[in-house]
């Protein structure tokens, strides 16, 4: 009997793979001047939310500053705070205050250097309908929020009108998406005002065929609440700083991410563009809403970008506190603000005075 | 190919594209008894007269749109259609998937052979190569990450993870599978461990091996596309299906298109396995099943 070779199949394989590893060899070639390597961990995937970020990299202030910076995207699956506080993570990690308080108490040693969002951008949404306007309506409704300490506004609203989830009110843990909400499987949902609140203005209403409209949904603004935590700010880890001429680098690195933030203040269209340039599937039309959006929780920062506000810092503190999300509070050197005061020498308006938000057409499906 | 043969494959993609056809008029018969109203131009032209949950354009949405998303660009103002969008991110993600099936074959052919030599050996680390696998990937995976860091490397470790057990077991059985008789032949040929087990054992664990690498294939995909999420790989199908999932709402055909991608590049792993598996038991005379 003829007989061809017994391994064929996995001699197969192997070409195959042999074949798939070729082309795999994308390599960065050192630059003359031998900048500085630093790598920054987004908070998410690539949307613009972090546009600032991808306006410094697009711009060159990177590069002014003598920084290669490589971006290094999120997702569900990645906690930003635990990556960055490896003792050879990121040198720079996008987080919110909370969630690092949190990290902090397990031995995470990150440091707030920058707290480039100045208001929360945390919403509760419920339908027009339902009659619940504030978290005092919450009594007996089933009450949607995300877990991974994305509940603790919610909650700290709720306890501070005497509601308790689970006695007062059913809390639910909704995934990322607003299915339930439209589905009315729950009858207050956790919105993001930049991303899932825009996410039900871009779909149709079965009913009428036509989008959803802002008529039709009730916000509850954790802002105006006062429950709102701090969120967005570039943390770096206190061991990674205290080494020498790591200052310098991080100070250099906050310049040129305030400078990517201010450009976005002012070219907010270009930063779409740049943003959809780091994620290919992104709808534009829900990234331009988005950029509308992360604007005003930037702008206007009274005390330059990236200067904590004691106050927000201290009811950051207070509710976690009060949620046991830690047991005590921060020391003193949780954050600081000397490296972002440094950074902010000789920019032009980083305070942005005078800002208004601009206005930005929904478009079905985000697209 | 024999004239049987050949109207059998005909036969048999006949029974697969009528199955398809039964499907998806299921599908769209749910939509008509009981989906949202059906829209042209905005305009209502047939209302479903029952209610049925999971029939609403959210949960269930038309297969037309599914194919139009298909076609459509995948982003506004770009000329790539999802289609191709999907096809680059599911060849990006086989290839983690295949670099990863490789390693896990070789590793768990080099396990069972171990262990088929080793009573000891065989004892010692068999329960541990279970355990292995009760460990759910979700939460593996971003132990893996964190140890070898964000990058492909992770990712087909990941897809190894996944493949190499499926081999162990069933080259356990296959390596032990020669009959005893063949095996005291050998013996009275006083040949060593070596031929036996490249003369004798090998060639009779070939049919336990194809069936272990045709589960392996379809693992390896998807121990690629959950590790790219931890990974934080974004050239890949699972940066895809995790965006289309954020945003599932403002576009549900769009997920139902990446999970479509997933399938076929699951299909198509297991179609090259299997082909391979005919090709080399055909040249040495073994029977092989259909799949």
């Amino acid at each position: 009997m003829k007989r061809s070779p017994i391994w064929l199949g996995l001699a197969a394989s192997t070409a195959l793979v042999l074949a798939a590893c070729g082309t795999n060899t994308a390599s960065t070639a050192p630059s003359a001047a031998a900048p500085t390597a630093v790598r920054l961990q987004l908070q998410w995937a690539p949307q613009a939310q972090f546009a600032g970020y991808f306006a410094a990299d697009e711009q060159g202030y990177y590069t002014d500053e003598g920084l290669d910076v490589t971006i290094i995207d999120g997702g569900p699956d990645v906690i930003p705070q635990q990556v960055g506080s490896a003792e050879d993570g990121p040198e720079f990690t996008i987080s919110w205050v909370p969630k690092v308080l949190e990290a902090r108490k397990s031995g995470s040693d990150l440091v707030d250097i920058a707290q480039i969002f100045q208001r929360s951008g945390t919403l509760s949404v419920t339908w027009a309908d339902s009659g619940i306007t504030e978290p005092a309506d919450f009594a007996g409704k089933r009450v949607g929020v995300w877990d991974f300490g994305n509940e603790f506004e919610v909650m700290a609203a709720a306890r501070a009108v005497g509601l308790e989830p689970d006695v007062d009110f059913t809390k639910v843990i909704q995934p990322f998406d607003m299915l339930l909400f439209l589905s009315r499987d729950i009858d207050v949902a956790e919105a993001m005002i930049y991303n899932e609140y825009a996410q039900v203005l871009e779909t149709e209403n079965p009913d009428t065929g036509a989008l959803y409209q802002p008529s039709d949904m009730n916000i509850i603004d954790y802002n105006e609440v006062g429950t709102a935590m701090l969120q967005d700010a570039i943390f770096a880890r206190a061991g990674w700083l205290a080494q020498a001429g790591n200052e310098d680098v991080a100070t250099r690195f906050l310049r040129a991410s305030f400078k990517g933030w201010i450009y976005c203040r002012d070219h907010p269209d270009d930063c779409v563009t740049y943003t959809t340039n780091a994620g290919s599937t992104l709808g534009a039309g829900h990234q331009a809403w988005m950029m509308n959006e992360i604007n005003p929780l930037i702008w206007p920062s009274p005390n330059g970008i990236g200067i904590m506000d004691a106050a927000l810092w201290q009811q950051t503190v207070d509710i976690s506190l009060q949620g046991k999300i830690i047991t005590e509070a921060p020391p003193a050197d949780a954050y600081r603000t000397d490296l972002a005061q440094a950074a902010l020498e000789g920019l032009d308006n980083a305070t942005g005075d005078g800002f208004t938000r601009g206005t930005v057409e929904v478009t079905p499906g985000g697209e | 190919m024999p004239p049987s043969a050949e109207r059998s494959a005909l036969g048999r993609i006949g029974i697969f594209l009528a199955f398809l056809a039964l499907l998806l008029i299921a599908w769209e018969g749910v939509k008509l008894l009981g989906g949202d109203p059906w829209r042209s131009d905005g305009k209502v032209v047939w209302d479903p007269p029952l209610n049925i949950w999971f029939a609403s354009n959210l949960m269930l949405p038309h297969v037309w749109d599914i194919w139009r998303a298909l076609a459509d660009p995948v982003q506004r103002g770009t000329e790539q259609s999802l289609a191709a969008f999907l096809m680059g991110a599911a060849f990006y993600t086989w290839r983690e998937a295949a670099i990863g099936f490789v390693a896990g074959a070789v590793i768990g052919i080099a396990l069972a052979a171990l262990f088929v030599h080793s009573r000891l050996a065989e004892r010692a680390f068999v329960p541990y190569v279970i355990a292995s696998q009760t460990i759910p990937i979700v939460a593996l995976a971003p132990m893996i990450v964190f140890a070898f860091g964000p990058n492909v490397t992770s990712v087909v470790i990941i897809a190894t993870y996944l493949t190499f057990f499926p081999v162990t077991i069933a080259m356990i059985r296959g390596l032990r599978s020669p009959d005893p008789r063949a095996l005291e032949l050998m013996r009275s040929y006083a040949a060593g461990r070596w031929s036996v087990f490249w003369k004798l054992r090998m060639p009779a664990s070939l049919p336990y091996l194809f069936t272990a690498l045709k589960i392996a294939a379809t693992a390896s995909v998807v121990g690629a596309i959950v590790g790219e999420g931890p990974g934080g790989i974004p050239d890949g199908l699972g940066r895809a299906i995790v965006n289309f999932n954020t945003q599932y709402i403002t576009g549900p055909e769009k997920l139902w298109a990446a999970i479509l991608a997933s399938a076929v590049i699951g299909i198509a792993f297991f179609g090259i396995v299997r082909v391979a598996e005919v090709v080399t038991l055909r040249s040495r005379g073994l029977r092989t099943e259909a799949a």
